[in-house]
Parts: C-alpha cells; structure tokens; sequence
C-alpha cells in the first residue's frame, strides 16, 4: 500500500481491540496534497489499469480544483462502489500500479483518494441522478446481489431498462458483506452505496434463491445476468473436521460479524490456509479476543496466495505464520484440543505450476489449539450452476465470452462465477460488460 | 464521460454575441492554427481569439527558446515568461481558417486579434474590415504586447497612451460591424486612464491584462538572462497563476471606472479562477498559460466547477454574478478600525515548528510567546495586532487562524 493509507493507518494496539475500520479518514490537507501530485497524464495510464475504467486523472483533478461534486460524479459513472473500491481493491494491481510517477517519485495513492471523495461526498448526503425509465422497457433480472450483479443492474438501468436483482440472503453485497470484516469495510459503505443504486430504481429482492432460469423467462424477464459467485469452501476431510471449534472459513467470517452468537474462539486459534480469506479469518480471531493466532500454510512465503498487503496487515497485527506445515487430523474429545502437523518440504512443480508440497517422514508435532478454522478456497456450486442450465469447465466455473455471453440466448454471466473468485472491482467491471451487452441483446430482439 | 460544457447557467451574452459558456482562448500559442482552435471547440471552449495579426508586410521571426519559466514547489510554471511575437502566419491563410472554423463550429465565437502601429490608422481599418468579412464574430485589438512589437511602435506602447488608445478605438469603431474588444497592457501607473480611454473612443468591451513586463531570471553559469537565445536575451511579457492578483485588480479597477464590458485574463487556470474574475466584473475569462500546461481537455473541469458553483450559490447566470465582489472594494479610509482580530492557533493541529513565533518576533509585534521546553507557541492577545503573518507562514492548513477579540491591544511599544 503507497502514499496516505501509513497516515492514517490506527496503531495495532487500538485497532484488535474493535471492528471498525482500520483505517480512519482521510484528512482533507492530505488528501489535496496528494492529488497534486497527480500529472494529469496523457491517456491516463491510472484509468486503463482500472478494470471499471475509472477517469482516475479526470477525478484527481477535480479534487486539486476543489470540485468533489464532479469527482464523485465521474467516478460512479464507471464504478458504482466508490467508497468500497477506495478501501479495498488492491490498486497496487492496477490504477496505483500505472501510476507514472512510481518512475519519478512514487505513484499517487489513488485508493485513498477515491475513499476521500467517497467519504465527503456521503457525508454531504449524495444522491444519484435520477434517470428515466426507457418505454416499453424490458425486464431484467440480476441473479445474486453481490457487486457483480449490483453493478449489472446499475449499467442496465441507466440505459433505461426495467431491473430485478434476486439474492438469496437476508442482506445484499454478497462477499463485501458476508465475506470482507468490517475493519476492512464498514458495513455502511457497502449499505449506502446499495442504498444508492436502490435509488437509481433498481429493485433489489433479498431472501429469494432462483434455481430455475425458465421460470424467470415465464414470469417475463427478457433477459438473465447470473452472478451467483463462488461460495463453496473447499473442505479437507481429515480426521476431527466434526469437532465443536472446527469453523469454515465464510461461516466463521459471517458469524463473527453478523452472529446470531460471535464465534467463542478460546486462547489459539489455527488458520489453516494463506490466502485473502484466511487473512480475514485470522484478523476476526484476533478481534474476538484469541490470545495466539497461527496461521498453517502447506507451502512457503512465496508461494501464498494473499496479496502483499493483507499478509504485511495480518502479520503487523501479531498473527504467526507456520510455513511448510500441514495439519493430519484434529484431536479432541468433542471439542478441538489440539491439531496434529506435519512438516512439509517443496518438490518439484504441480500441474498449477507451484512446488508441490511433500510431507517430511517423521516431522510431526501437537499443536494445542481451541479453534481450527479452514480457509482454503471457495469454488462454486455446481449443482446450482447444472440446475440453471449453465455449462462448466473442469473447475466448475461457468464458461462465457469476454462480454459475458453464455451461449445460451438472454443468459449472461460474470464475477466469481466466471472467474472463480477475485477481486470486487473485476466482478463489477464483469456485470457492467454484460449491462452492455445485454442491452445490445434486447435491441436485436 | 459528461461535462457540462454546454450547461445551460453557463450560457452568457458578450456585447450581443452567444457564448455556450464563458471561457475563451486567449489570442496566444494556443489559437495558433485554424486547425488548432477547431479541436479546442470540439472540446468545449465557448470561444477563441485568434494568435495576434498584423498588416501584411511586416515581418514576423521568432526566436528559440522564447520561453522562459519560474516554477514554485511542486507547481511547475508559476510564471512563465515570453519573448514570442504576433502570428507568424500570413494574413491571407488566416481569413481563410475563419471562414473554415465558422462552418464547422457556427455557435462557437471566433475573435480576431489585430495590431498595427500607433499612427497607422489605414493598417487598423483594413485589418478590421478583412477579419469581419472572413466571418469573425467580434474584433480584439491588441494595443499591449510588452516584447518585441514596441519597438516597431506597436503593442503596448499603444495602450500606454490614452491618446492613442482613444484614437485607434475610433478608427476601428468606425469601420467595425461587429463588437469591438481593446485589449490593454498592465505595465502602466494607471489602467483606470486607459481603460476610460477606450470607452471614450467607443469600445464595446476591455479585455485585461496582457502579460506583464518582467524578467524571468538569470543564469548564472552562462551570466545570460533567462530565455537566452544563443548568448542574448531581451525583457519578456509575464503569465500564469503568478500574475493574477495584478489582473484581478486590474479587472476590479476597470469594471469600478468604466461602462464597458470585461473579458478577464491573466493566470486563470481553474473554475475558481474563473469565478473569482467573473465576480470581480468580467464577464468572460480567457485562458492561455493553463492550457500551455495542461492542454484543452481543461475545459472540462472549468465548466464542470463553475457551474456547480452556480447552482450551490443559486446563481441563474453568469451575468447574475459579475461584479458582485467589486462592490466590496472601498477606500482605505472607509475600512472598520474596530473590528479587533487576535491570533489563535489550534493546538491539537500544530505541529511545533515555531515559525509563526519567528516571523512575529522578527517582523511584527513580538505576540506569540514560546516555549522551548515543550516547543509550544501561544498568543499574548493584548500585544497581538492581528495582522495575520503568522497564519500565512504556519505550515499547517488550518492551524493559526484569526478571531475576534475583545481583549484591548496594550501597546508594549
Ligand atoms: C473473505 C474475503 C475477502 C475478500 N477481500 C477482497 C478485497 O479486499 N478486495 C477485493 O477486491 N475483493 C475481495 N474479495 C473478493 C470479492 O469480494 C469478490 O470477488 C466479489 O464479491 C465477487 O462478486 P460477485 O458478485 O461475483 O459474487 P458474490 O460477492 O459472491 O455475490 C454473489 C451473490 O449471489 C448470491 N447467490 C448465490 N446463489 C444464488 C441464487 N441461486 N439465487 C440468488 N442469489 C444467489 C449470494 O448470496 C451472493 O450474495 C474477498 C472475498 C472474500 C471471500
Ligand atoms: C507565449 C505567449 C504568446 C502570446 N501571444 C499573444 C498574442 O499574440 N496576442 C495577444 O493579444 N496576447 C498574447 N499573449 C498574452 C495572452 O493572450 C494573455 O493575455 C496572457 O498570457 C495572460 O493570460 P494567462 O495568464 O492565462 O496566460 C501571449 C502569451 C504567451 C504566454
Ligand atoms: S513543445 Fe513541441 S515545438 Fe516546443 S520545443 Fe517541445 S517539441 Fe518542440
């Protein structure tokens, strides 16, 4: 992470205690005297490298110029989750990444800028504007109400189409809700700029579960975005996986932030796992209160899967890594006591092209633990998929185009589901090719 | 993405002619071509002035580098200097390009800027005529380039002199068909004489300032004045944000001592700018030095700030707003002796540097106490005259501001 967010960045010893945001406000001198340092280069390199194509030069200067309104405005004119792309894209991987002056000085910090405009412009009480409903409109329906599908519905209804997103939880948001913790994301970001795409007139239905695509065409929907994403945990079955204390990683992160109980985690918690997710994972544990956090990975530094940032956070905040390390089985009488490991040495490549890791004869040890969580992936549900009709690949994910075309006539597609799991600003950038598209679609008709 | 280039508040009617908003190229690098100025109204401009003509016959060479610049922290061409010369393109191709740029933009304003010689009445006659008849839609005369043009009697000399100025107003008022502009130079004791000049010899509107004499600087391995054209340099005519406090007062001084319209120019590089010379009495604002920096594509934000201004002011139009600042400028004589400011510094904001200390110990009243111990300042309001200084040198935005007080001043002195 560049430039504002080490200002603004809470001592750790404050921030375990809480779940608020980890990062405060950004000041208002800060923020303007970062946006000088913006160049207002030609062909903005920032604005390519964003996947929802954000006028990043366009929107820095308007800060310099003490314009926000526009700011805000042109940012949602491509992302809709301003104020959550500002806190959580690792825009290390593409605006701040471009940045030109990372070959001068070091590049802009982009993000925090974005969140500043954000924040203000919320705070002023921003509402869309308001658009008109084409005539004669044709329905569309968003299946899932994450960022995929949300963003779907906003393209399409600003070109004047008639939008239902269904979501089968009780809240919408889909991972930024029930996935990212608040000290990430505060949940009423994510409410209010859903709030805000309510208000663009786009109808979010929660509590609904499609499973049948024909029934939505009888009930007059023209057209299907299926943004359902990738909410299966991989599971491994050793011994003691049904232990009281043994959590999934996304049920473990959706009870500790929206209970009914937050998870009792007990003196050491073992994540087991080392990418976003288990990051996640490990600081919600500390946040409830674990004494020691460990976090067990099969392979070594290198090799996981995390992005920089959330390994450097998660390592500030005092959680252990135990590299080259597997658990064998869980022990306990019916609550965990303990996990058995192995140490782990690295062969030569698997098929995904890492060094497979191969257990070291001999190496293993008792952990004492109270609580194991499993954070080792998501992939998506493919019985669901099947049931919707939707070709896979071997992976499970659903094939499309690049503009999200399924193969079937009106069913398109985008987000986790595609991609099996990445980033927000992917997932939006995947509903808002398909809004395109499916406008395209319905015109042909 | 959307702007509101063509934003309806920003609309605005200049001595009779149609401005889809008011920001104009100024008559400089940036209205070089034909070809040039159409991409600038493919952009959004509301109106350009052409690069300065002059008679046929006189001949115009340029020089390398005619640039030269100050920058000031991070803001690169705080100033900048030129030693360029009027248009270097012959008349004939310039009639030309009007006629062409009408066509493709025909609700946008193409200005022609024209200069002669003080005494050469025929020369600004007929360079009226030629440039309303190619289809301008208002004429500029520029009577204040400070480099150069001088000494072939042309530029600012002219608006030197009240005389001259009232004369070649005149001569081109009475030939003209369509609004004429006079354009004045900011080197003079008194622009109020000059400007009412121009009023007496007929103008429709006064455009200020052209740029201001200066020197950019030396340098000081070569001992060459800077722009240094192989080992010589000559004065040149300053720009950019640097100069506009002297082309706001200039502004503020004509719109209190004349009639006549305002085109405000000089440093203006964002909506705020722009704001600041519209309530100060212009009705337009030109631009050069900012789009020398930054290109056309500026007129986006420009528009997108003014407007936005507007409707949170309530503002119904540009011309609801000219001059309303002006108003506020008095006498000095008229101004409170009893409004009683004294320093007061935020103590959660500052930061220990002791400057404020330093620049009132040193170069005001010896108010603000320290304490080296713990390095912080604090404000004896009885000595503290409220100047100000300090606010302007604490490095922190916000920090030291001034308040009212009724803490009487007791002289220490
Ligand atoms: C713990 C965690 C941390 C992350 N951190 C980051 C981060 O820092 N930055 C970042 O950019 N990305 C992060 N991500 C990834 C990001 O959240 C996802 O890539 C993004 O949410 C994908 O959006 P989506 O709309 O495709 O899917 P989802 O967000 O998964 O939304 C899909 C929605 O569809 C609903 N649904 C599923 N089936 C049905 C059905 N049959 N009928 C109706 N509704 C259905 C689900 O309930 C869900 O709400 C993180 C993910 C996780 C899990
Ligand atoms: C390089 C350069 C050339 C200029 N040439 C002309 C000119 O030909 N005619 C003219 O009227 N003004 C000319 N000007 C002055 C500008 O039109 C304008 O009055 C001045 O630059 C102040 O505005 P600014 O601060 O926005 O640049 C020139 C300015 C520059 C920097
Ligand atoms: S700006 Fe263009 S014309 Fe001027 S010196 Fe540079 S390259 Fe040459």
């Amino acid at each position: 992470m560049s430039g504002l967010t080490h200002s603004i960045e809470r001592p750790v010893n404050e921030r375990i205690r809480d779940w608020k945001e980890i990062r405060t406000a950004v000041p208002h001198n800060l923020a303007s005297r970062e946006a000088e340092r913006c160049n207002f280069c030609l062909e903005a390199p920032c604005s390519k490298g964003c996947p929802s194509g954000v006028d990043v030069s366009a929107f820095i200067r308007r800060i310099r110029t003490g314009d926000l309104k526009s700011a805000i405005r042109i940012i949602k004119e491509s992302n809709p989750f301003a104020g959550v792309c500002g806190r959580i894209c690792p825009a290390d991987q593409f605006c701040i990444g471009e940045c030109r002056n990372r070959f001068a000085t070091a590049p802009v910090d982009v993000a925090s800028l974005q969140r500043y405009v954000a924040d203000v412009e919320l705070l002023k009480g921003y509402r869309p504007p308001r658009i008109e409903r084409r005539k004669g409109a044709k329905k569309v329906a968003c299946v899932g109400g994450g960022p995929a599908g949300l963003a779907c519905a906003v393209f399409l209804a600003r070109r004047g189409h008639n939008v239902t997103v269904f979501e089968e939880r009780e809240r919408p948001g889909g991972m930024l809700t029930y996935g990212i913790p608040s000290y990430r994301l505060s949940q009423e970001i994510v409410d209010a700029e859903i709030d805000q795409i309510r208000q663009l007139g786009v109808r979010v239905v929660t509590g609904r579960r499609i499973t049948d695509l024909r029934k939505l065409k009888a009930q007059g929907f023209a057209a299907v975005f299926v943004g359902v994403g990738a909410w299966n945990s991989k599971w491994q079955n050793i011994e003691g996986t049904t232990l009281r204390g043994v959590w999934d990683a996304m049920d473990f992160l959706t009870a500790a932030k929206f209970g009914p109980k937050r998870p009792r985690v007990g003196e050491t918690v073992a994540v087991v796992g080392a990418g976003n997710t288990a990051m996640d994972c490990a600081g919600a544990a500390q946040r409830l209160g674990a004494g020691r956090v460990i976090i067990i990975y099969r392979r070594g530094r290198a090799e996981m899967p995390a992005w920089e940032s959330e390994v450097a956070l998660t390592f500030k905040e005092g959680t252990e890594f135990m590299l080259l390390t597997a658990p064998k089985r869980i022990l306990g009488k019916d609550r965990v006591e303990a996990v058995e490991c192995v140490k782990m040495r690295l062969g030569p490549k698997d098929e995904s092209g890492r060094p497979r890791p191969i257990p070291v004869p001999g190496s293993e040890f008792v952990l004492k633990v109270d609580t194991v969580i499993q954070a080792l992936g998501q992939e998506t549900d493919r019985e669901l998929l099947a049931g919707l009709g939707l070709k896979t690949d071997r992976g499970g994910l659903v094939r499309v185009r690049k503009n999200g075309a399924t193969g079937i006539p009106g069913v398109f597609a985008g987000g986790d589901v595609t991609n099996g799991g990445a980033t927000a600003v992917e997932a939006i950038a995947a509903g808002k090719a398909a809004a395109e598209a499916i406008d395209q679609y319905l015109r042909r008709k | 993405m959307t702007t509101a280039v063509e934003h309806t508040l920003l609309n605005v009617d200049f001595c009779g002619v149609k401005f889809i908003n008011p920001f104009i190229l100024a008559s400089a690098p940036p209205t070089t071509t034909g070809e040039m100025i159409m991409r600038a109204f493919d952009e959004g401009w509301g109106g350009a002035i052409i690069k300065t003509l002059v008679p046929e016959g006189e001949v115009v060479r340029n020089v390398a580098p005619r640039l030269a610049s100050l920058p000031y922290g991070k803001q690169r061409m705080a100033v900048l200097e030129n030693v360029e010369l009027t248009t270097d393109r012959g008349v004939k191709v310039w009639l030309k390009e009007i006629g062409q740029i009408k066509r493709r933009h025909p609700r946008r304003v193409v200005i022609g800027s024209i200069m002669a010689a003080g005494p050469a009445k025929k020369d600004w006659q007929e360079l009226t005529r030629r440039v309303q008849d190619a289809g301008a839609d208002m004429i500029e005369c520029n009577l204040g380039c400070p480099h150069g043009m001088p000494e072939r009697g042309m530029g600012s000399v002219c608006s030197q002199d009240a005389e001259i100025t009232k004369h070649i107003t005149q001569w081109v008022k009475d030939v003209a068909r369509v609004p004429v502009i006079i354009k004045l130079t900011p080197n003079i004791t008194d622009i109020k004489v000059t400007a009412r000049a121009a009023q007496a010899g007929g103008a429709d509107a006064i455009s200020a300032i052209n740029t201001v004499a200066g020197l950019a600087g030396v340098d000081l391995d070569t001992l060459v004045p800077l722009p240094s054209v192989k080992g010589l340099s000559t004065y040149g005519g300053l720009s950019g944000p640097g100069v506009k406090p002297i082309a706001l007062r200039a502004v503020c001084e004509i719109f209190k001592s004349t009639n006549c319209l305002i085109s405000g120019i000089g440093g203006i590089g964002t909506w705020r700018d722009a704001a600041e010379f519209i309530l100060l009495g212009s009705t337009t604002v030109q631009v050069c030095t900012a789009v020398m920096h930054w290109g056309y594509r500026i007129i986006h934000d420009l528009c997108d700030g003014l407007s936005n201004y507007m409707e949170e002011h309530s503002f119904a139009s540009i011309a609801d707003m000219v001059g309303l600042a002006a108003r506020k400028i008095t006498m000095h004589e008229s101004l409170s002796r009893e409004y009683r400011l004294v320093s007061a510094i935020d103590r959660d904001l500052c930061i220990g540097c002791g400057l404020c200390h330093v620049a009132c110990r040193d170069s005001a009243y010896q108010a603000i106490e320290w304490d080296p111990k713990r390095r912080e300042p604090s404000v004896d309001e009885e000595a503290c005259v409220g100047c100000g200084l300090c606010s302007h040198v604490c490095p922190v935005d916000g920090c030291v501001a001034l308040k009212e007080s009724k803490v009487p001043l007791k002289k220490k002195r």
